[in-house]
């Protein structure tokens, strides 16, 4: 009784997670479709000093007498886009090396471990702090590639420890009995049934990433004005004029606070799901990996 | 033990020394890398006298000759002089460090003293109000950029009430005042320990609901035990092994949570020092913090193994 209350309270919480994220993913699609305010257009009557939400202006306007509500839809979909495409390249990239690690092992896999070790000893975010001030091109293409580039090293060992354990198991053994090759065993046999813990990993990599993109704009290393990002609404809220203005803080930070909410609620639900589906309680999803047998070489039989 | 130590150490010489090249390198290839940047600095110079400065900071070479020169330099001890005063980089960021080193672990100790309490509690009261009520709280603290929450804290406690300073780590003329001190810092802890609170709970949660249902709980309940002496003394104990193992590998992460709290709270530590120095193009500085990011995650990596060993007798590393 007592665990079937749980659970109805944890798919509760699931449910929410789902409704934050498709409410964020409609304002983000059609937000700057129907509402008629312009996200860039600076109204020279309101500029100089912010003024306070309204019928006509519902989030206000901000110092330059812009309109909060269209550039928070603004930033719905860069947040959205940078999150969801940064995942996507981490997703991919981390899957298959991890993939292609675990299936080959030994030698090579101890190498491309090493690597991994190597990338995460970097200050990731520092890293990418120092890329974007470099390159001096704040191209959204640059940020997401970046930010997509430096986190798929825990998908990797994820599906790394995946594969690890999956090809012990017999229908591995009889797919590699009845002559299927490495390629075919990765691709068909390997990513397919690893792809579960992978899932809850890219739900969660989103939120991660709106997260990352945020604090560079935040910092004006993301995305420039006049493009509108939550984090370079809140960097506009800092400046000393708008410092009597709190709900140009309070819009975008709490959106920014939902948003994350809706992606985490989401991944930890669906763990809760695809756990239960195989028998096992929730862990928690701070949990270290657990060590991880070493790899002894997979040998492919010629034919 | 202390050979393991040691072997883990010369191990961590070769990954250290990819991390500081793959860094090299990517602010050598990029475009607005250091080259182009004396170029914007000299601009006054006359052609003569800004070929002789490049020449002089070694930045007429290909990267990779400077980087050579960089860890010959290493090897003397020495992580360069600063593009913006001339100063060592070592000398500047030991300067920087104590300070950014306070708020990680006054921040730290104040994260644990409420996660770890709040965890367990919440695993023995499993399912009830108290749980569910604090794992939303972990939610949302999670879902909390702390530079955000630093600037509503400034917003409320510094500027509408008044009660705390609103930036710095001194007040003028309060050099060397304790209190002063403590009361500046206030408000970075909070913020930095409101959202690592989440993550710790969660873990301190996980790992006690792990250790109540493992078998030498159940044999302690068998022989008829108190509940209290089941749950404090056989099931805490061994639920504390993990976090205590996270301490070494949330330092990174700590780390990382620095840059903003310092950014948002003007401290003078040593992630403010590393955003100045990629606003200015201090591209020596740079490489100094890097390096000094990386040796700690290293280090904090073999501490989390290291402290496994010594609270679980179990684990033998020879």
């Amino acid at each position: 009784m007592r665990s079937a209350l749980r659970r109805f309270g944890r798919e509760r919480s699931a449910l929410a997670g789902i409704g934050i994220v498709a409410i964020v993913l409609l304002a983000a699609l059609f937000g700057p479709l129907l509402y008629p305010a312009s996200s860039i257009a600076i109204d020279h009557a309101l500029m100089g000093s912010p003024t306070a939400p309204s019928i006509a202006h519902p989030l206000g306007t901000d110092l330059l007498g812009r309109d909060e509500l269209a550039r928070a839809f603004s930033g719905a979909r860069v947040s959205l886009t940078v999150g969801v495409t940064a995942m996507l390249i981490a997703i991919s990239f981390g899957t298959l090396y991890g993939a292609t690690s675990g299936a080959i092992g030994g030698r090579v896999d101890a190498v491309m471990m090493r690597v991994i070790d190597a990338l995460l000893a970097f200050p990731s975010f520092f890293l990418i702090i120092t890329v974007e001030a470099l390159t001096e091109k704040f191209a959204l293409a640059l940020i997401i590639l970046i930010i997509g580039l430096l986190s798929w090293m825990s998908v990797a060992r994820l599906v790394r420890g995946e594969v690890l354990s999956l090809r012990e198991r017999d229908f591995v053994e009889a797919a590699r009995a009845l002559g299927a090759g490495p390629v075919r065993l990765i691709f068909r046999h390997l990513i397919p049934n690893a792809l579960t813990p992978v899932v809850v990993a890219a739900t969660l990599a989103i939120g991660d990433n709106i997260l990352v993109e945020a604090g560079l704009s935040f910092l004006g290393l993301g995305v420039q004005p006049p493009t509108a990002s939550w984090g370079n609404m809140l960097q506009d809220a800092l400046t000393p004029d708008a410092r009597n203005a709190p709900w140009l803080i309070l819009a975008p930070g709490l959106l920014i606070v939902v948003t994350l909410l809706g992606f985490s609620l989401l991944g930890d639900g669906l763990q809760v799901v695809l756990d239960r589906s195989i028998g096992q309680d929730q862990g928690p999803r701070t949990s270290p990996e657990p060590p991880l047998p070493a790899a002894a070489p997979l040998v492919y039989e010629a034919g | 033990m202390t050979a393991y130590i040691v072997r883990r150490l010369i191990g961590a010489v070769p990954l250290l020394l990819l991390v500081s090249f793959i860094s090299y390198a990517l602010m050598g290839l990029s475009p607005g890398g250091p080259g182009a940047i004396l170029g914007q600095q000299a601009r006054g110079m006359t052609p003569a006298v800004r070929a002789h400065f490049i020449a002089q900071l070694g930045l007429d070479k290909p990267w990779y000759v400077q980087y050579f020169y960089w860890l010959l330099a290493l090897l003397h001890g020495s992580l360069g002089y600063s593009f913006v005063d001339n100063r060592a980089v070592f000398a500047k960021i030991l300067e920087r460090l104590p300070i950014t080193l306070e708020l990680l672990t006054l921040s730290l100790v104040v994260t644990l003293a409420i996660a770890i309490p709040v965890g367990v509690l919440a695993a023995t009261k499993r399912g009830s109000w108290f749980d569910h009520l604090s794992s939303a709280l972990a939610f949302a603290a999670y879902a909390t950029p702390v530079f955000w929450l630093g600037i509503v804290l400034v917003d409320v406690f510094a500027i509408h009430l008044r009660w705390l300073p609103t930036s710095g780590i001194t007040s003028l003329g309060h050099e060397g005042d304790i209190g002063d001190r403590l009361r500046h810092l206030v408000l970075p802890v909070a913020a930095l320990s409101l959202v690592s609170f989440a993550s710790w709970m969660r873990y301190q949660r996980g790992s006690m609901i792990e250790a109540l249902t493992a078998p030498f709980v159940r044999t302690a309940r068998a022989k008829g035990l108190s509940e209290r002496v089941v749950v404090y003394r056989h099931a805490l104990r061994n639920a504390l092994i993990p976090t205590v193992t996270l301490l070494g590998l949330t330092l990174p992460g700590l780390v990382g949570g620095a840059y903003f709290v310092e950014y948002v709270f003007s401290l003078p530590g040593m992630g403010l020092l590393g955003i100045d120095s990629v606003f200015s193009r201090d591209y020596p500085t740079v490489m100094g913090i890097t390096l000094l990011s990386a040796v700690l995650v290293v280090l904090g990596n073999l501490l989390a193994d290291v402290l496994y060993a010594v609270v679980d007798p179990r684990i033998r590393y020879d």
